[in-house]
């Protein structure tokens, strides 16, 4: 055996030894299936909201996964995981932002065409609501999409966005009226 | 700043909305109610808004299977491990190299009289050649200059190459796999 050899097997067995040894997947083959049967579609949809780009929905979608199997904290209940992969979702959304440096969902034209046609929506009445998202902030839009395509409540907002109950009101609030001036069916309250 | 004044209302609105059943199934006294209160009119405006696209566009919505997913997940976490696996390797590689270029100096104790003695030397001769270059222009082929010189400018450079450049190479190559 050559020196070559014998440190190849060494790094072999120290590797295996440290998978071995490694932090442990939050949940086995199985019950993985099943969570994300029940999510990835969501978890896909609110990423391709957040930064406008199928493609890189599809790229996040696998990186928010993977993380979330090796998230080191306890998640004890479905709901807990669900909330926790959301949070992963938005914080890798975010970087994705910050790496760039754009604003992806700010698009016109073909693009928006793009969007629509992922998202399914005609290109009538229902485009609209794609182009008024895109008009709102990366926070405004997260909320929005939250509170009303998945019906979650200001506190689970609040534990996904990693900002407090209280300032969610506000902001969702604000968020509210101004997607609602966008789709031209603002109520009028100031 | 004020605290946002939330409608009590709001909550019936939403849950029709939920369901789908905004505006088909709320009574008269709800319906009234949203036509006059301009926070619910927002919210079911936009709550609509947003049940719509997402229905619409959940159909379309194609992910990858799960078990592409996992199989992802667990090749990578298995690169990571293995990687970090290899970090003490590294560590111990570098500190042999270390103690290796220190052994080889202490053994060449009597060399390194000679190499020392020869850096010095030409050392001095270079500053004097670039001096009398600056003041009176002198060709620096004048002699001052020889082959034993050179030699030990030389070995100077392989040293500080074994010394220092290698394992700096060696390093950024870990960090650019590190990267990958």
């Amino acid at each position: 055996m050559t020196i070559r050899d014998a440190s190849s097997l060494a790094l072999d067995l120290a590797a295996a030894r440290a998978v071995e040894a490694d932090v442990p997947l939050q949940m086995d083959e199985d019950a993985f299936r099943g969570f994300y049967d029940r999510t990835s579609r969501q978890v896909w949809a609110y990423l391709h909201r957040l930064t406008g780009d199928p493609h890189a929905a599809d790229d996040l979608l696998q990186e928010t996964y993977y993380r979330f199997l090796k998230a080191t904290v306890r998640l004890e209940s479905d709901e807990h995981r669900r909330h926790y992969l959301f949070r992963v979702a938005t914080n890798l959304a975010n970087d994705r932002f910050r790496r760039r440096r754009v604003r992806p969902v700010e698009v016109a034209g073909d693009d928006i065409d793009t969007i629509a046609s992922a998202a399914g929506e005609s290109l009538d009445g229902t485009l609209h609501v794609s182009q008024a998202l895109a008009k709102l902030g990366r926070r405004e839009r997260a909320m929005i999409w939250l509170a009303y395509a998945h019906g979650s409540s200001h506190e689970e907002i609040a534990r996904v966005m990693g900002v407090r109950t209280g300032s969610v009101k506000t902001l969702l609030l604000r968020a509210r009226r101004k997607f609602a001036t966008l789709l031209g069916r603002h109520g009028g309250a100031s | 700043m004020t605290e946002p004044v939330i409608c009590p209302r709001e909550t019936d609105v939403l849950d029709l909305v939920a369901i789908g059943q905004w505006p088909a199934r709320a009574d008269a006294g709800l319906r009234a109610h949203v036509a006059a209160c301009a926070s619910c009119t927002d919210l079911a405006s936009v709550a609509m808004a947003v049940v719509d696209a997402r229905d619409t566009g959940a159909a379309r919505v194609r992910v990858p299977d799960a078990s592409l997913v996992w199989f992802r997940a667990q090749l990578r976490a298995r690169e990571e491990a293995t990687r970090r696996a290899a970090r003490p390797l590294w560590v111990a590689q570098m500190a042999a190299l270390g103690v290796a270029a220190i052994a080889l100096a202490l053994w060449s104790g009597g060399l390194m009289d000679w190499f020392v003695g020869g850096v010095a030397s030409a050392w001095t001769t270079t500053v004097d050649v670039f001096a009398r270059e600056t003041v009176a222009s002198t060709s620096p082929d004048n002699g001052l200059w020889s082959a034993s010189n050179t030699t030990h400018w030389l070995l100077l450079a392989a040293a500080l190459g074994v010394v220092l450049i290698v394992p700096i190479a060696l390093g950024l190559s870990r960090l650019a796999d590190g990267r990958e």
